[in-house]
């Protein structure tokens, strides 16, 4: 049986936290840029959303979400600055700008994503 | 070679010829996306930006479902976070365009190469200059450690069983490998989109089948694997990659 948005991205994070631990940007931001997209997936599934698969698409959505109350209002920011991370680090072997933020207050941002998510169920 | 013919046509133009490359770039657009290009030439020249090119699969006009409209922007930031997520503005100083260009930074040889200059103060007419008399060529070093990053992270993400995530890292592991050996073959890689094609001619056939279809987003998990598996193979099998930085045409 296929796993659920909501249980993709915590597996994601699971995935990224230890690379937090160890500053290893590409991992973590690759990580929680998944884990985030698949947050946003599940929450918009549960209101009917369709989620494009561009990533601007997506950043359109949770930028719906977040004007909705139904994300948290640091999403589509965060979600803007880790795709923007993830192209530099895994395209250009850039250590990635983040905005000012910590991979920290990424990981910080995602979890709450994910929290969110698991919250929402799959619908 | 198809950047020769480009290279030579940013080089030495007068300002007639660069407000030709202007329209030549707007010709490129698609219609939905004018209003947008049109923003940021207005918003690059307010900043008093060196030059601006377009790049990426825009400038090739191969264009995919997921592409977005990239620039290269010589000079100082400008403001798009209120405009669409789908653009992409890469700013660089001359400094900076100069320092990247003798690294071999990949991206910055592309633009000069194959991009659309926008409008050009003199920067580009300067570093294609520099690419054609100092024969400089991307590091294909620094695309090989990209790519085998990239398909150790892809390899994980198909284990995950997240489809979306693995097609989307997958596609980036094979662009990252395709354009390392293709610039190892001395063959400059052209857009995402027409690697595909370059792979062939390079007899690299099982990895621009597995570009094409992560492209086309059509590709199982175990199709995934075996692709990532030939990327692996390939990638792994170079224990002391030659290091091209800068490094002179044969």
């Amino acid at each position: 049986m296929a796993k659920s948005k909501a249980q993709l991205a915590r597996e994601h994070l699971e995935r990224a936290l230890p690379a937090v631990a160890a500053g290893d940007y590409t991992e973590v931001v690759a990580w929680l840029f998944v884990a985030l997209e698949a947050a946003i997936a599940a929450v918009a599934a549960r209101h009917g959303l369709e989620v494009e698969p561009k990533h601007w698409q997506k950043l359109d959505v949770a930028e719906q979400l977040q004007a909705e109350g139904r994300l948290g209002v640091d999403v589509a920011a965060t979600l803007r600055t880790l795709n923007e991370a993830r192209k530099q680090a895994l395209y250009e072997g850039e250590e990635p700008d983040l905005d000012g933020k910590s991979l920290e207050d990424l990981a910080a941002a995602v979890e709450s994503a994910v929290e969110q998510a698991e919250g929402a169920g799959d619908g | 070679m198809a950047d020769t013919k480009d290279m030579q046509g940013a080089s030495g133009r007068s300002t007639a010829q660069l407000e030709v490359a202007g329209l030549q770039a707007l010709a490129v657009i698609p219609v939905s996306l004018r209003a947008l290009h049109e923003t940021v030439v207005g918003r690059a020249l307010a900043a008093e930006a060196q030059a601006l090119i377009l790049t990426g699969s825009t400038a090739r006009e191969a264009r995919t479902p997921v592409s977005d409209l990239d620039y290269h922007l010589i000079g100082t930031p400008i403001e798009t976070d209120d405009l669409p997520g789908e653009l992409d503005v890469h700013v660089l100083s001359p400094a900076n365009l100069r320092a990247r260009l003798r690294e071999g930074d990949d991206f910055v040889h592309w633009s000069l190469r194959l991009g659309r200059v926008v409008f050009d103060q003199g920067i580009v007419r300067e570093t294609t200059r520099l690419i054609r008399e100092q024969r400089l060529w991307p590091d294909a070093t620094r695309k090989l450690t990209q790519a085998r990053k990239s398909v150790s992270l892809a390899h994980a993400m198909v284990a995950s069983e997240d489809e979306d995530a693995a097609l989307e890292q997958a596609c980036t592991a094979l662009t990252l490998t395709a354009r390392w050996q293709l610039l190892e073959q001395r063959v400059f890689p052209l857009s995402r989109a027409e690697l595909p094609a370059q792979l062939r001619e390079s007899g690299h056939t099982l990895l621009a089948t597995g570009l094409d279809a992560t492209i086309r987003r059509a590709a199982s998990l175990q199709d995934l694997t075996g692709y990532l598996n030939a990327a692996e193979a390939l990638t792994e099998s170079t224990q002391e990659p030659r290091h091209l930085s800068n490094s002179r045409a044969a």
